[in-house]
């Protein structure tokens, strides 16, 4: 009886322990990896005027206000502010407050220099949309006070820069004149306010900027009508363009009087045919204006006379004037020449003379300079040197000081629009014995100091150099294949149009590339990627490529062009510019002999076309020409309609792989109830083990798993927009699951009250879908759970003794199973950006959700959570099969938040990847950050952990055998005893 | 410590007096007035009540922790700057009205984090600068100035939902009614609890915690272990059953011995050796 009570506590021990993804803070860094990143550059203001830390603020694309240090491009702070909070314009004031404009001009927001605690906040008021302009100037001071100019939303604002009081607000909306420019006169007090009133009025206000009274106010009508952008030249003199974009209007405004003086640009000597624009600089005495491809640089003389100073081609960049020492001013101009890009910072209002000229080697990866910001520092010998900031094509930031690249940011990584994963090569055979016997020694070495640390007889030192060998283990960031396919490349495409290979070991840039550029599509828009050649069992030879499917305009018909990359080398194998577009990608579920994955590309005529192009896809093709369906959603009509091949294109131009189509099904939804927000379907590589559930009443239930699931989510369109707009009653969600083979409507819920954004996830047989609800006004996450019915009659024996089960018929979506669905609705806290399921290779593990949710940060809840057939009081059979009493609302558990104490700030995406290793999932979420990192839903039961410590295995071995022979040695001597007796 | 009011200069615009009623306005003036009063106690000092845009936050001194504000006020205008003098305010309320546009109203609350509210002004290492507060789920996400104030602006009537999002803090949503009919009128109440909230100060429910502690190492842990329990299990078996087998009468032995093998169980004197000797 003893025994089998040990062994019974011993197995209620060793399986009762409840699986959690729980972490120790040491072990932090061992499986996962975090990255900060910024976005592309907008605008950068330096600090560098006092001794101390140096550091850039830059606000990007992303929305994104950071504090870069200097020195080494270290991020010191960052704030990721709202998706429609766009930034307009940064400054610093005051030299400890950094301030920002954003959201279209109505809010101004000052940050603290050193660690970025916003200090005071602002909202601006006004009727009508106006360009945002930001002005702080240096010499408005009151007391310890400056004034922030802000002039949006057709209002000129002063602001304190103390404490963000509005002091006054003068209004132009009322003269409907649109705000152009505010200039301060010099070091005085007084500002200029110019704009236009419709087209052709110019008005030019006086205003003193301490009270906000209007000193003066000029108008004047131009017959030719403005347009574009103006270029200021000096406190009192701007340039425009009229209306015809043929002629420089300058416009002087100096002694109240306002003044137009016309210069043809063919006068200057240059053809004005095409598209000629003003650019936006802020070079005194000079500007920049764009004809077609190339920029010229004008110059206003001291006859107010504009002449010509230098033509370049358009990839020329020029920097803001930077006022350095007394007065002087310079600005920096960056060519291309080959694979060197030439910086050369030159003084104001000369162009003939250079201060500085440097030429530095640029990795053609980086495209052409998109941006360039300068500093001026001193140098020891009291003269002044110069570094730039640059912006690239491919959104890194650079800093050059002396013609070295002092540090760089690859800032593409923030804007991740797609992501596959790759295998790395296979390890080749042959390894040095000096080098094992080496790492053996290291490898007991290591152990012996785990030892320790278990032990708790270690050092501080120990615990040190423990925690060094473990973040280093140069195992994980090996460029070969692991046995337990942890090693992977993590391919992601960015908006800079620049693919990345990522290692999942430590996250480290393998190589990138930035997409080649035809001359035919300059901007491709609507990336994806898809992985186009996996070889395994064959072609082993052939490297692994991935697709990239883009398209060249905006427009759902423009050319789609496709490139093929090499993940190993990271090099373009092809590309093409097609005829046709592409609206719709579909992998097929079949390869050829090189292992090259069939696609089909849906252009906006709804004919496919298959790639690659070669005979032998097409004869694959043709063996399941009547096997290929697809469905496609039409979320601004309400339609979902299914699809099949009909038969080759009759064009004029004979083409074997383009196919017609046929449409077979459609469903409608009432525009006036219904609209779609939400459509979902399976991931297509997702792998089922087991088709049935035994339930603890000796039941079997058959899921009901098919690949042509979708979800559709519909709400009421007076509910589609933001919380708080809608009324309960007037609110509902319909979700659906949709055949797409057949179009039949499998299961429809009705949700009253009920109102999106919803995410949701469908894998095997259920769907899970987070909502908001009205009426209990908090969100909700739904499960609903699909079980065959037609199946369920297999248990009669008699049936099966007479074969009459039907176990092994085909499953076919033409048959019409009898189905059941089983739902449940729990309370969930938080808002929702993304939702994911692990995925393991065998699907055998249990499943985890994974929520990324408002806070950034993803939580892995467990399946069993979001089971329908959760009760308040399960049986005791139900408890042991391992349902979860139910409670009204999901757990939050601090600790299987997989991010721990890390946000991936403005999360986007997750993606998960099966390991080789059954138990083990491999989670990658992206947003302005990424976080990697390796999860184990149901812990790691088919392997050691990281932790286990061999030295203790090896101790305890030794021990033993240790413990046997003096055993032996006793037993020898007591039977030797006994004989004697 | 009585609720104060701050944040508005913002008050129904003439035009739209007709819908608001007077007795709203005089509602309100008596607010400011309140809080005027409040303010001189709890400064002592003559005190131009400044009526920001809505948004600027008179700064409380940090030791006034239990005072909080939560207003929801109509602003209809936008252009008003008035001061209400203290002698005004004790006489009459002045109410500034000048036109205005942009309709909406404006929500203002404090998050209290704890260890922040103690911090003086600006102090660094206070955890505010890396907490958000998000309105309905993403529309507009702002921050906190350093002593926890937030506010949103230019919102619709309806009811809202307001999270804070802090690393290691949990904190429940907020659903915060906006009434057309009553401005000036806040009704918020956690999600999670189903509290209800006087003024909108958010606290956290609980911290989070992120990883397992570990256990430092003891000898118990090592027995209490499957490992160390097998052991355990070991060392009895080796020195204490023979002892047992010793102490027991060999007829009783073998009596209990053909008991088991006529049942067919594995017996146990088999699994020990030198029981089967004896």
């Amino acid at each position: 009886m003893a025994i089998r009570f040990i062994i019974l506590t011993l197995l209620f021990l060793s399986s009762c322990t409840i699986p959690s993804l729980s972490l120790y803070e040491d072990q932090v860094g061992l499986m996962d990896w975090h990255q900060q990143y910024i976005g592309k550059v907008k605008h950068a203001v330096f600090h560098t005027q006092k001794t101390g830390r140096k550091r850039v603020v830059v606000s990007t694309e992303e929305n994104v206000i950071a504090s870069l240090d200097l020195r080494h491009g270290e991020i010191f702070w960052r704030h990721v502010l709202g998706i429609n909070d766009v930034v307009d314009g940064i400054d610093i004031a005051l030299g400890k407050y950094v301030i920002t404009l954003s959201s279209d001009g109505s809010t101004l927001r000052a940050w603290n220099l050193p660690d970025g605690q916003m200090v005071w906040e602002s909202f601006l008021r006004g009727s009508k949309h106006s360009k945002p302009l930001l002005l702080v100037p240096t010499n408005l001071k009151v007391d310890k006070d400056s004034l922030i100019l802000v002039s949006s939303k057709g209002c000129l604002h002063a602001v304190s820069s103390i404490d963000g009081e509005i002091l006054w607000t003068r209004d132009f909306a009322a003269e409907s004149v649109e705000v152009q420019q505010v200039i301060q006169l010099d070091e005085s007090d007084q500002i200029y306010v110019v704009g236009y009133a419709g087209s052709s009025q110019f008005h030019a206000y006086q205003i003193n900027a301490m009270n906000g009274e209007l000193l003066n106010h000029e108008t004047a009508a131009f017959s030719g009508g403005f347009v574009g952008d103006v270029a200021l030249v000096s406190s009192d003199t701007l340039v425009t363009l009229d209306t015809t974009r043929s002629i420089l209007v300058t416009v002087s405004f100096k002694n109240r009087k306002i003044a137009f003086q016309e210069t043809h640009l063919s006068n200057l000597g240059e053809d004005s045919s095409g598209m000629v624009e003003i650019l936006p600089s802020s070079l005194t005495g000079m500007f920049t204006v764009k004809i077609n491809n190339y920029k010229l640089f004008i110059r206003l003389t001291s006859e107010d006379k504009l002449e010509v100073v230098h033509k370049v081609d358009h990839e020329t960049v020029v920097s803001d004037a930077l006022v350095f020492s007394e007065g002087k001013e310079a600005f920096a101009v960056v060519e291309h020449g080959g694979s060197k890009v030439d910086i050369t910072v030159k003084p104001g209002q000369d162009w003939n003379n250079n201060l500085v000229q440097e030429s530095i080697e640029m990795d053609h990866q980086r495209g052409l300079v998109h941006k360039v910001f300068i500093n001026n520092y001193l140098r020891t010998d009291r003269s002044h040197g110069f570094r730039a900031l640059i912006v690239m094509e491919d959104h890194s930031l650079l800093l050059v000081q002396q013609g070295k690249i002092v540090w760089n940011r690859e800032d593409a990584l923030a804007s991740i629009i797609d992501v596959t994963t790759s295998e790395l090569p296979v390890e080749k055979e042959g390894v040095s014995v000096a080098k094992v016997e080496h790492s053996l020694f290291e490898w007991l070495k290591g152990h012996m100091l785990k030892l320790k640390g278990t032990l708790m007889l270690a050092s501080p030192e120990d615990v040190a150099a423990i925690q060094a060998i473990r973040l280093k283990s140069s195992e994980k960031s090996k460029m070969t294949r692991d046995h337990n396919g942890f090693r992977k490349l993590l391919i992601v495409l960015t908006k800079a149009r620049k693919i990345f290979a990522l290692h999942s070991g430590d996250g480290r840039v393998v190589w990138s590339l930035l997409l080649h550029k035809s001359e035919a599509c300059d901007s491709p828009t609507e990336l994806n990627l898809y992985q186009w050649q996996t070889p395994h069992h064959h072609a082993m030879d052939e490297n692994p490529s991935v697709l990239v499917v883009g398209r060249c305009g905006v427009s759902s018909k423009a050319p789609a062009i496709l490139s093929f990359v090499d993940t190993y080398t990271g090099k373009e194998l092809n590309s093409f510019d097609l005829v046709h577009s592409a609206v719709q990608v579909m992998p097929l579920p079949f390869t050829d002999s090189t292992e090259q994955r069939l696609h089909l590309l849906v252009d906006d005529d709804r004919r496919i076309h298959l790639y690659p192009k070669t005979s032998e896809a097409i004869s694959i093709f043709q063996q399941e020409f009547s096997n290929i369906y697809w469905y496609s959603v039409e979320a601004d009509n309400g339609i979902i309609k299914g699809h099949a091949v009909k038969s080759k294109c009759a064009g004029e131009v004979l083409d074997d792989f383009c196919f017609e189509t046929r449409v077979l099904w459609s469903i409608i939804f009432p525009m006036e109830s219904e609209k779609i927000i939400a459509a979902v379907s399976r991931k297509q590589n997702e792998v089922v083990h087991t088709q049935a559930k035994v339930t603890s009443e000796q039941d079997v239930m058959y899921k009901y798993i098919s690949k042509n699931l979708l979800f559709v989510a519909t709400v009421a369109p007076k509910a589609s927009g933001h919380i708080g707009s809608a009324d309960p009653d007037e609110a509902w969600l319909v979700v659906y699951l949709i055949d797409t083979i057949t179009g039949r409507i499998l299961h429809r819920m009705t949700h009253h009250g009920a109102q999106g954004p919803v995410h949701a996830v469908l894998s095997e047989n259920w769907v899970v879908y987070h909502y908001f609800n009205l009426r209990a006004h908090r969100y909700e996450m739904s499960v609903t759970e699909i079980y065959d019915q037609s199946r369920a009659e297999n248990k009669d024996v008699l049936k099966l003794v007479l074969g009459k089960h039907n176990l092994t018929a085909p499953v076919s979506s033409y048959s019409r199973p009898e189905i059941t669905t089983k739902s449940q609705t729990y309370f969930f806290t938080h808002s929702v950006k993304a939702v994911a399921v692990t995925s393991t290779a065998k699907g055998i593990t249990s499943k985890q959700l994974l929520i990324g949710t408002i806070g950034d940060q993803v939580l892995a809840l467990d399946k069993r959570f979001l089971d329908p057939r959760r009760s308040i009081n399960p049986t005791q059979a139900e408890k042991e099969e391992g349902i979860i009493p139910l409670a009204d609302s999901l757990p939050i558990i601090p600790q299987s938040y997989v991010t721990h104490s890390l946000k991936v700030e403005g999360l986007r995406g997750i993606l998960t990847v099966p390991a080789k290793l059954e138990s083990t999932t491999l989670v990658f979420a992206y947003g302005v950050d990424l976080f990697y990192t390796r999860l184990a839903p149901s812990r790691t039961y088919d392997s050691l952990t990281e932790d286990f410590s061999y030295a203790l295995l090896l101790l305890t071995i030794v021990a033993l055998v240790a413990a046997i022979f003096v055993t032996w040695v006793l037993s020898e001597k007591k039977e030797l005893r006994e004989k004697w007796r | 410590m009585p609720l104060c009011i701050h944040h508005h200069r913002c008050v129904p615009s003439s035009a739209n007096q007709g819908g608001t009623s007077d007795g709203d306005v005089s509602k309100k003036s008596e607010l400011a007035h309140r809080s005027v009063l409040h303010n001189l106690r709890n400064r002592e000092q003559l005190f131009p009540c400044k009526f920001h845009h809505c948004t600027s936050a008179i700064e409380l001194d940090s030791t006034q922790n239990s005072v909080h504000m939560a207003s929801i006020i109509r602003s209809k205008s936008v252009l008003s700057v008035f001061f209400i003098n203290l002698f005004l305010s004790l006489v009459s309320s002045a109410v500034a009205v000048s036109s205005g546009s942009g309709d909406g109203f404006s929500i203002s609350g404090r998050v209290k984090l704890p260890g922040m509210s103690l911090k003086a002004f600006g102090s660094p290492g206070g955890k505010a600068s890396n907490v958000k507060v998000v309105l309905n789920g993403g529309e507009h996400v702002t921050f906190l100035r350093p002593d926890g104030y937030f506010s949103f602006q230019n919102m619709s009537a309806g009811t809202h939902l307001i999270e804070v999002a802090a690393i290691g803090y949990f904190f429940s949503p907020v659903r915060v009614d906006v009434s057309a009919r009553h401005p000036g009128k806040v009704q918020a109440a956690l999600t999670e609890t189903r509290r209800g909230l006087n003024e909108l100060v958010l606290e956290q429910l609980r911290e989070e915690q992120y990883y397992e502690i570990r256990e430092p190492f003891s000898i118990m842990s090592l027995v209490k272990s499957p490992m160390g329990l097998m052991m355990g299990f070991m060392l009895v078996v080796v020195f204490l059953m023979p002892k047992l087998m010793e102490n027991m009468d060999p007829e009783e032995m073998r009596r209990a011995q053909e008991e088991m093998r006529s049942q067919g169980v594995p017996s146990l004197a088999n699994l020990i050796p030198g029981a089967g000797r004896s």
